[in-house]
């Protein structure tokens, strides 16, 4: 019979510590798929093996397991001093960042440079963010760190 | 991939422009807290509510630091006591302060600043409970810090509780009398409604409706700032819809947060993600002000003629904004044009260029119309209902939430100035007219529902 799979069932999967196997004609919800995304739960299509007359993985399609990959926006504005930038991305990588991006320029002594920071290597988004935020120096520069989703909302439909 | 500017233009919209959530509300069913006794009820609701609250704040903090964006205020929002107190009321003279002790208790273990829901819905007629509700208010509401009350006095189906509203007016005056050492400010935590929307994230007016979840996340975005600085760069050259769409892409960029915020505070929480309210809520800080966006618009001291229109071209645009931006509209959604806690409409008002009467005609194009208003001390009861009345009549027959929020100022007379601290600001004391109400209110009874409510 067909089922149902709900968030319910992707909690029960995640308690247990193990991937939710679901049959070819199974239903999983948008608030499922959502929810196994978020706790790396992984939802495995399975199919039904005619020769052993026992159910085993076949499909094997993944619907939902890996998060996407989460990235930080780091921007730092102020006034341009030596060796800024290498302070920043020496800092970003000893936290355990990975810069994908960098877009930087100087305007008139003003420094401004905007990172794209992957985050899937750092353990805490609040270590990350207090050990860049750190690096501000009043009435110099500042820096500043936050999740990417906030400009995707903003900016994007 | 986002560009440059789009990151420039959000650190900006936060650090220079006050760009904030204003309020991150859980909103909590107490349906399963009654009991025969007042006592039980108010353990039940206390332990109900330590339980369920106690991750609000940290989920807030966490999402903020996240994000980046302050979320001003987390509050709680509860069943309106007058229907769970059915349960425990004898009759009309039980005490229900012990409740609100518990509902204050409880908002202080959470760390939330207010909550709301010492609420009566006595539209239509009081129930034995909603009658221990409003007499107990003038107590429960001085002795508490944090609880907030409401109470709906009409509706568009029901007309107008004329009984209620004058109850009203003696509540008002009363509780003003009980907080008289700090200018009346029990009132500030007291709401009038029409309407009364069931998934306000705002206070002093939010309640958790009886057609809502068990928990819900409503969220309350700002931005008056973020919409002055959209304006001032539009100059005085544009015309007015451009002034409308300049409103309203800014309105979307906000409500975007708004829905983000929600989406983030009810999945980590897990509990249903309820809706986001378009309201603009200005504070006293300096460029916070919806007065001011009015004047930017064109008029030249907020309360003067063109003020009416100015603030409907507002509000329709930010509902326009807003509603692309989020699938779940909810709360007031309309400007707010509360006189004490917007720096700029309290000026005018001292001024003498803002009157009680013309924010009444605002009202008809906003949400809470008369908001933390000031009176003088000797204002009568009946006058009160009166100004009560006038603001219902507006939400009935237009079919929308109105709302007063009024404090006459034990000992003080117009032109003096009280002083509330925070977020409730400070404020002039407007005059009121002298006119009496007193032979209307003298008649009881309840005025019939306008033909329009008869749609079926």
């Amino acid at each position: 019979m067909k089922r149902i799979v709900t968030r319910e069932d992707i909690e029960v999967a995640r308690d247990a510590g193990r991937p939710l196997g679901v049959g070819p004609d199974d239903v999983v919800t948008e608030a499922a798929r959502e929810l196994a995304a978020r706790w790396g739960v992984t939802i495995q299509v399975m199919g039904v093996d005619e020769s052993a007359g026992a159910h085993r993985p076949t499909v094997g399609e993944v619907l939902a397991g890996s998060p996407p990959p989460e990235r930080a926006v780091v921007s730092a504005v102020g006034r341009n001093r030596r060796g800024i930038l290498a302070e920043l991305t020496a800092q970003i990588a000893a936290l355990g960042g990975s810069v994908e991006d960098i877009s930087q320029r100087i305007v008139s002594g003003y420094f401004s440079a905007i990172f794209m920071v992957d985050l899937s290597e750092v353990d805490e988004f609040a270590t990350l963010k207090h050990g860049l935020e750190a690096l501000s120096v009043p009435g110099d520069y500042k820096v500043v760190v936050q999740h990417e989703r906030i400009f995707q909302a903003m900016h994007r439909l | 991939m986002i560009r440059d500017q789009e990151v420039l233009e959000t650190l900006r919209m936060v650090a220079l422009e006050n760009l904030d959530i204003r309020c991150v509300t859980l909103g909590v069913s107490l349906l399963d807290c009654a009991a025969s006794s007042v006592e039980s009820v108010a353990d039940k609701v206390y332990a109900k509510l330590c339980r369920v609250g106690e991750q609000l704040v940290p989920t807030c903090q966490a999402i903020e630091r996240e994000l980046g964006i302050p979320i001003v205020n987390k509050r709680m929002s509860v069943t309106p006591i007058g229907v769970l107190a059915g349960s425990c009321v004898k009759d009309e003279t039980t005490d229900l302060t012990p409740i609100a002790v518990a509902l204050d208790r409880a908002a202080r273990q959470c760390g939330v600043d207010f909550l709301g829901g010492f609420s009566a819905l006595v539209h239509k007629g009081f129930t034995p409970a909603d009658r221990a509700l409003l007499n107990s208010m003038p107590r429960a509401l001085a002795q508490t810090e944090r609880v907030c009350g409401s109470v709906s006095v009409a509706s568009r189906q029901a007309g107008v509780n004329v009984d209620a509203v004058l109850r009203m007016g003696h509540v008002i005056k009363e509780l003003a009398q009980n907080t008289a050492d700090s200018d009346g400010i029990g009132c500030a935590k007291l709401v009038v409604f029409s309407n009364i929307p069931e998934d306000n994230p705002f206070m002093a007016g939010a309640i958790h409706g009886l057609g809502e979840a068990e928990l819900v996340i409503n969220v309350g975005v700002s931005g008056p700032g973020t919409v002055a600085a959209a304006l001032k760069e539009l100059g005085p050259a544009a015309d007015l819809l451009q002034v409308g769409e300049s409103i309203k892409r800014t309105a979307f960029k906000i409500t975007r947060v708004g829905a983000l915020v929600a989406r983030e505070a009810a999945q980590r929480m897990g509990v249903t993600a309820g809706i986001v309210d378009l309201s603009l809520a200005p504070t006293p800080a300096v460029g916070d002000s919806v007065a001011e966006i009015l004047e930017l618009i064109g008029v030249d001291a907020a309360g003067g003629p063109g003020s009416t229109l100015a603030l409907s071209l507002l509000t329709d645009a930010v509902k326009k904004g807003g509603a692309m931006a989020t699938a779940a509209v909810g709360g007031l959604s309309g400007a707010f044009i509360p006189v004490s806690e917007d720096s700029l409409m309290d000026k005018r008002a001292a001024e003498g260029k803002l009157t009680l009467e013309k924010l009444e005609a605002m009202t008809a194009v906003c949400s809470v119309g008369l908001d933390m208003v000031v009176v003088p001390g000797d204002t009568p009861a009946t006058t009160l209902a009166g100004i009560i009345g006038d603001v219902m009549a507006i939400g009935v027959v237009n079919g929308k939430t109105t709302a007063v929020r009024i404090i006459p100022a034990p000992g003080k007379a117009a032109g003096d100035t009280v002083h509330f601290g925070g977020l409730l600001g400070s404020g002039c004391v407007m005059p009121v007219s002298q006119v009496s109400a007193e032979r209307l209110f003298r008649r009881g009874g309840r005025v019939a529902p306008p033909t329009q409510a008869l749609v079926n």
